[in-house]
Order: C-alpha cells, then structure tokens, then sequence
C-alpha cells in the first residue's frame, strides 16, 4: 500500500511537470471550428457525439468563416481552399499499470514489468497534425512513438475525400495505421472497432473489437463511405500490415463491411450495427511484416474472417449523461499461410471471439462512473499475440475519470480477470492514467 | 537514438507549441496561393518562387494575415507564427521485370515476383514534415522531419540573404540525407536539387537523379549572387549527414555552380553548368553510422570529381504552358581512399566505388492549369569498376523513356501517372517497365 501511494504521487509530480500551459489550451480541431471539445466529444474525450461523427464524416473540413486566423488560402486558376493554420495538436499519455497476472517472472523469480508495477510516460503519445487540408479535403496525420525496439516512431495517419450529398457526406479515406485497426479509415462510433474510440483505457479487458484484435493494430486501407445522422455505411479493402516502404500485395486486399442505424429518439442516440471481413491477401513475408524486400523473401497469404455487431445507445438519465456500448465479435480468424512464419501482430494464426458490455455515467459533467464485463473465448491456445490471450476468460472492470478540463482526463480502472480455460489464478489489472491534449 | 528521437520531438512540441498553433507553410506566410511561386504543379519552382527561396524564404508579404515582431534596439523582425507543414505521398509501384542494381530480377525462394514487379502499396512513403519560413530580418530557413524505415530523420538548412536591389546575395548551411551537394540553394528544375525535377520516379527520367549526382547525403555551405539573369554559387560540402557530429576537420569538396536567364518572349531559357571537385575525409563510422560496432574505426578519404550542364526553358507556347529541362551530368565519379574500411554486409566500398554519366531532357506541357502531360527521355552510362561486385558492372547502362500526366485536384493535391519503359544495354538483362501512381498532399 506504501509503495502504491509513492507511485501515485511520483505519477502526481510528473504530470506536473507535463503541464506546459499550453496544455489548457484547445487542440487542433477546436482551433480549426472554434468550437469547444465538448461539441464533438461525449462525456469526455476521444469518445464521439453526434457532431462528432458529422464532423469526422465531412473530413475534418468544417471550419470556421469568421475566424481572421483560420481564414482559408484560396486559389484562382485551380482550387486550394487551404487553411491559413495548419492546426498541430499533442496528446500526452501518463499511466501506472499493475497486474497481478504473473507473467512476468525472470529466471529469478523475480517479479517484472507491469506485474512489479510499471510507469508509462509519454507511451502512447504523438503530434498529430489534422483537420481541412483543402476543399473537400482532411486528414489525420499522426507521428507517435513506436513501441518496437527497431523503430524510433510510427508514421501514420489518413487522408479523407468528403462531398456533402444527401443528407450527409459520402467520400473515400486512404489511411496507414500502426494501431488503430482496419476500420479506422471512417468509424465514428465508440464500440472500439477504430482503437481510440471505446470507453475503457484497459482496452484488453474491457472491449471485444480490442481483446480480439478485431479494431486494433497495424492496417493499410482504402474505404469508401457514406454517413448521414441516421445511417452509415462504408465498404473497403486492407492490408492487415504497416510499412510506408511499401507493402507487395498486388491487387490482393482484404474486403471488409460496416453497416449502422443511429435512431434519434429525444436526447438520446440508439445505434445498432454490424461489420464483417472476409478474404486474403498475398505479398512478400519481409514487407508485410515490416521489413525490406529482398532475396530470399517467400510470399505469404493471409485469410482474415470477421463477424460481429455492435451497439451504442448515449443519452441522458435524469440529468446524467450515459453511453452504453456493446460489441460482439462472433468470429475473429487469421489464417496466414505458411503457419508461423509472420511475427507481426494481426498477422499471426488467431481464432478467438468475445462479447462485451460497457456503460459510463456522469453524475456530473467533470465526473464519470463506468463499469465493464467482458467475456473472451480463444479457439486457439497454441499463439498469444502482444495483446491476444491464449486463454478463455471472463473480465469485471470499474473505472472513474475526471476531467480536470475539457482536454486532460484522469482515470482510474480496475479490471477483476478470472481464467477459464487453463489453471491459472484469477488476476486484476490497475490502470491509472492521465490523457492531455494540445 | 529511440528516446533521444522522441524526445526531440516533444522538446520542438514545448518549444514551438505557440507559434505551432498559428501559420504555417510559405503559403501562409506570404498569404498567397501555391501556385504563385509554383508552375504547373505543386512540385516545380517559377521565377517568383525562385525569388522567395533566394531571399532565404524571408519574403513576406500585406496580404496575408501574419505580422512581424520587430526588434527595437537589435534587429529581430520574427513573424508571429511559426510555419509548419505537412506532405504526404502515398504511392502504388507496378513493375514487368524492374531489375535490382546488379541487374537482377528478384524474386522469392519460389520463384514468385515480389517488390514493385508484383505491385507495391507504399502509403505514406517520402512523407515529411516541415518546419520552415522567415527567421529574422534576412534571414529564413526550412527543417525538414522524415520517417524512413521507422527511424527518425532530421535534416534542413538556414539562409542569410541581403536584398541589393534587382539582386540576392546570401549564403546558406545545409546539412541532408537525401537531396544532394546543391541543396542549400538550387532553384531551378533540372534536378540538381531532387525536390525540384519533372518526374516522380527521378532515377528512370533525370540524369543528376539516375546519376546520383542531385540526391544522397551532404553537409556543407554555399554563398550564392542572384540578379536578374545571373545565378552563381560556390560552396564547400562533405558528402554525409550525420548530427552527431562529422570529423572532417578542414577537408571538404567544392562546389560550383552557374545559370544564366534569359527571357525570350513571355519564356525564360536557362542554361547552367555544375562541377564538384575535392576530397574530403572523416571516420569511416561517421561517413556510415552503421558500420560503427562492425568494422575498427579509421579514416576515410573521399574523392568527387563531378561536372555538367543543364537547361531549362519555361513559359507558354500558343498559351500552353511549357517547362523543359535538360541535364547532362558528363562526368561523376566518387573514389575511396580504402574501400575496405567501409565494410558493411559483406561489400566493400560500394556505392562510393562508382562513375557515371546521364543525359535527360524531360518536357511538360499544360494544355489546362489543372492538368497536364509529360514526356522524358534518359540515357545512363555506368562506367563504375564496381571492384568488389562486379555484377555490378553496367548494371545500370540503359536508355528510358517515359510518359506522364500530373492532375492538381487542388493546387496542393496532386495525382501522378508515369509510365516507364526501359532498354538496359546489357545482353544478359530483358527490358522492363515501370509504372507509378502517385497522390501528394501538403498542406
């Protein structure tokens, strides 16, 4: 308990000295609207509202006309309607993890790693330059730490074309992610098929699409899209896989779906909706794993099978704000061939499925209350992944965050993991961290 | 190197966090459209856009919305923003029998085309990001942030540059990875410096690019007069990028470099001659950081002896704009004192061990201001002894001609078609094609 309250307050000293003043100030699609974060964020940040979702779906292109130092750039002869700022925001991750899993013993027995209880700064962290690039235009770009030994950083990011049609936008997204999975080129909801959109911070024991693997990791993709305030639906193709030297799949990708319904009803948003990716894809074992083409390379083919559903109901009980998010991965495959030959994650044989329920109450705006239980089935114990578990269980989590200003959050969870299928004491995860953007 | 790239990049977020929330971009700087210092395309320099690079990148402007922070008793004169931008390429590469510098074809254990001749999704290659603009009073300068590989590379440089009236005069500190001896200040498109060339896929269309002349690594600094058709520079460099720090002690190549406009009608004809000549000379773990650990420390002489002329003639033929460039690089030729101190994976020397010599004359035409066409041709000469992998020996002979058109979606949007085909000189190696599609974004 000593040891604990020193690493709280060791955590408390470095996010102090985190804190530039900057950090109060609004980041990089505020600055472009000259809305507040709240506009587009549920509760607390990154999670999206309904605006937020109009926003994403128009590109990030929305900005604000009356603005003298967000004013647009325009051409004569060719269109640019670029902005006169190019809006640049940081997010800082702090976090204290502490398990109690027992994975990581040494030859010694000694204890290590997040089981001896480990401090985070700065993981997880990144610049991230985004909003309008012209008309029609947006993107997201994001330079992060890479968590490999051999990189130094990821380079990643999408670029979104969106025309206003209908009653909402419809357009492509070319993106490259190291993290954020394959549907991240335009998904908006918070059930945690794109990574950074989901309730928990624990996203291993908390959320199906992340214990699964379904909506995270490395992905390279085209999707087209159309999203109205009711309906959205985009289809595409991916490539399982990151490496901005290229990647030799062809004409091989991987289709992938996603259908939802959001129904207005009052001030709350219900949305049910569903997603799927079937197929292969087929390149050089060095590229798609992140290496460099050479002699010697052997084509790899990798059959990826997804299912699921999800769903999101957000609204107010009483004056407390909620959002419940359920999602349901019914079948989640990756079949490379040849077997064991790939060492990146999503890349590796995984069969496994999982269902999940999280719920989030703020009794105020600044405070939120939340609750989580996952239920995880690995059809495959012989491969665990980075964060794929090569066992059966079921995981109970409470979790608090505060929000000290619109863009710093603190949270506290605690996740309860009792295994199921090998003999292997129950555990709990501790996850204290603080999010600032800027 | 992991933690202290990093926290490079959280050191600029604290540092420049303010000016990074307001202008960034020449655009925006000056308040003016791209295509005001852009011809054609987002990738090519006018003569405006040559006179904003010559003042250093200092130029600013009444239009746009940034002001200028005086000095009172010391000069300053700082804009109120710092200018960042972005670009982003994404590229798809489909090759027929495209062949590795020992002329080879590669393929898998199997036998399968891998690389580009099986077809190559590289999203978000060659992007980067820049910090770059006004200084101070006189002077400007562009940083530039690249990610290769996953590992994190900086590279720029600053210009001091003095108005005197119809001229320039100035001089600039550059040190880079990738664009060549001439990339502190080189403004014409002929591909000297390899930003600023016609083609996308520079190494089958541009004879400085295919020669390696206008690319690679340098660390050096020119002084350079810029009138209204005079252009001259001349410099010192050594031939690596290293911001640990380079043991060269007072060695360095020299660098020389001459253009003379003149206007014809509503065009502008250039014609130019470049020449390096020098030696210079560092350890072999500088010159190749990753030999550091591999083989003993020791140095390394380095010799470059390297000359040849270009042309450019830009502006509208029947109001169809027109930009071609011609270069030919008669002579580049790099010599290592030992080649076997720069041991890395088994080659000795290589790619120092070479000499070659390139022609290429690339044309552009405009027939509307969002779209046009292109047309190259190329012709390489390796004459390289290439002593330690003689595989290598004329691998890289051939002649190219290409074909292309560039779409401006929006002046800093940017769709690329090229076609490549190619007739290596060697018997033993087939003709191949290339083809490139290419979607660049700055913004």
């Amino acid at each position: 308990m000593k040891t604990s309250i020193q690493n709280l307050f060791l955590l408390s000293a470095i996010l102090l000295f985190m804190l530039p003043e900057s950090a109060y100030a609004l980041p990089g699609f505020t600055r472009q609207t000259g809305k507040d974060c709240m506009t587009c964020h549920a509760q607390n940040m990154p999670k999206l509202n309904a605006y937020g979702r109009h926003f994403a779906l128009s590109g990030y292109t929305i900005y604000n006309p009356d603005s003298e130092t967000q004013s647009l750039i325009e051409g004569s002869e060719v269109a640019l309607g670029l902005p006169a700022v190019l809006n640049v925001s940081a997010v800082l991750k702090a976090r204290y993890i502490k398990s109690s899993r027992r994975d990581g013993l040494t030859a010694n027995d000694d204890i290590v790693g997040v089981e001896r209880g480990e401090l985070q700064v700065l993981d997880a962290s990144g610049l991230f330059f985004g909003g309008r690039i012209a008309e029609n235009v947006g993107g997201i770009i994001s330079l992060t730490d890479d968590s490999s030994d051999e990189n130094d950083v990821a380079f990643g990011g999408k670029a979104v074309l969106s025309y206003p049609m209908l009653s909402g936008f419809g357009g492509l997204s070319l993106y490259s992610t190291q993290v954020n999975g394959a549907f991240s080129g335009m998904e908006n909801f918070n059930t945690g098929l794109n990574s950074p959109l989901r309730q928990f911070e624990n996203a291993n024991g908390t959320n199906a699409a992340q214990a699964t693997g379904v909506g995270r990791g490395p992905s390279t993709g085209l999707q087209m899209y159309y999203g109205d305030e009711r309906f959205f639906a985009t289809v595409g193709g991916v490539i399982p896989s990151q490496n901005n030297e290229g990647i030799d799949a062809g004409g091989s990708v991987i289709p992938f779906w996603r259908v939802s319904y959001n129904q207005p009803i009052g001030e709350w948003n219900v949305m049910l909706g569903t997603y799927g990716m079937n197929g292969k894809v087929k390149a050089s074992d060095q590229s798609i794993d992140g290496g460099l083409i050479d002699n010697g390379a052997l084509l790899v083919e990798v059959d990826k099978e997804v299912y699921g559903f999800d769903f999101e109901a957000s609204g107010p009980i009483g004056n407390m704000m909620t959002m419940t998010t359920i999602n349901v991965v019914t079948k989640n495959t990756v079949d490379p061939t040849p077997a064991n030959l790939l060492t990146s994650t999503n890349l590796k044989k995984t069969d496994n499925e999982a269902s999940s329920i999280e719920f989030q109450i703020n009794p105020v705006k600044s405070l939120g209350v939340k609750l989580a239980y996952l239920d995880y089935t690995n059809n495959n114990p012989l491969v665990a992944q980075d964060y794929i578990e090569s066992y059966d269980f079921d995981a109970y989590s409470v979790g608090l965050n505060y929000l000290a200003r619109q863009n710093i959050v603190f949270d506290i969870e605690y996740t309860h993991n009792t295994v199921k299928s090998i003999d292997k004491d129950d555990f709990y995860d501790l996850y204290l961290s603080a999010t600032i953007a800027f | 190197m992991k933690k202290t790239s990093i926290w490079f990049i959280f050191l600029i977020i604290f540092v420049f966090l303010d000016s990074a929330q307001a202008v960034p971009g020449f655009a925006r700087q000056t308040g003016l459209e791209c295509f005001m210092c852009h011809t054609q395309n987002q990738s090519k320099l006018n003569s405006f856009g040559r006179n904003f690079a010559r003042s250093g990148y200092a130029m600013s402007t009444e239009v746009g919305s940034q002001s200028l922070i005086d000095g009172k008793e010391l000069g300053l004169s700082i804009p109120t923003v710092l200018n960042l931008s972005v670009m982003l390429k994404a590229r798809w590469d489909k090759g027929d029998d495209v062949i590795n510098g020992k002329g080879r074809v590669l393929k898998s254990v199997d036998g399968d085309d891998v690389g580009s001749n099986r077809g190559e999704h590289e999203i978000f290659k060659t992007s980067t990001i820049n910090i770059a603009g006004r200084l101070s009073e006189n002077v400007g300068g562009l940083l530039e942030f690249r990610e290769k590989e996953g590992k994190a590379i900086l590279g720029g440089k600053v210009i001091a540059a003095f108005d005197t009236g119809d001229s320039y005069s100035g001089f600039a500190v550059y040190s880079t990875n990738n664009y060549g001896p001439f990339s502190g200040m080189e403004t014409y498109n002929t591909g000297l410096y390899k930003p600023l060339r016609q083609f996308e896929n520079h190494k089958l269309t541009n004879a400085a690019q295919a020669s390696d002349l206008g690319s690679g690594a340098a660390t050096g600094a020119q002084v350079y007069y810029a009138g209204e058709h005079l252009f001259a520079t001349l410099g010192a460099y050594v031939p690596m990028h290293n911001s640990d720090g380079i043991d060269s002690g007072s060695t360095a190549i020299g660098l020389a470099r001459l253009a003379y406009e003149l206007p014809i009608s509503n065009m502008i004809l250039t014609v130019g001659a470049f020449g390096i000549s020098g030696q210079a000379e560092a350890s072999n773990t500088i010159f190749d950081p990753s030999l550091s650990g591999v083989v003993p420390r020791a140095l390394v002489t380095v010799e470059k002896e390297a000359y040849g002329l270009d042309l450019q003639l830009e502006g509208d033929i029947m109001d169809v704009s027109t930009l071609l460039t011609v270069n030919a690089v008669f002579k580049n030729k790099t010599t290592l004192s030992d080649p076997t101190l720069m041991v890395g994976g088994g080659i000795f020397g290589e790619p120092e061990d070479a000499e070659t010599q390139a022609y290429s004359v690339d044309l552009a035409v405009y027939p509307w201001s969002s779209l046009g066409f292109k047309v190259a041709y190329l012709n390489m000469d390796d004459k390289g002894p290439h002593t330690f992998e003689p595989d290598k020996i004329d691998a890289k002979d051939k002649h190219a001609l290409s074909f292309g058109l560039d779409y401006s979606f929006r002046q800093n949007i940017m769709f690329t078609v090229e076609y490549s085909m190619v007739s290596p000189s060697r018997d033993d190696i087939n003709d191949y094609t290339d083809a490139l599609a290419v979607l660049t974004i700055s913004f």
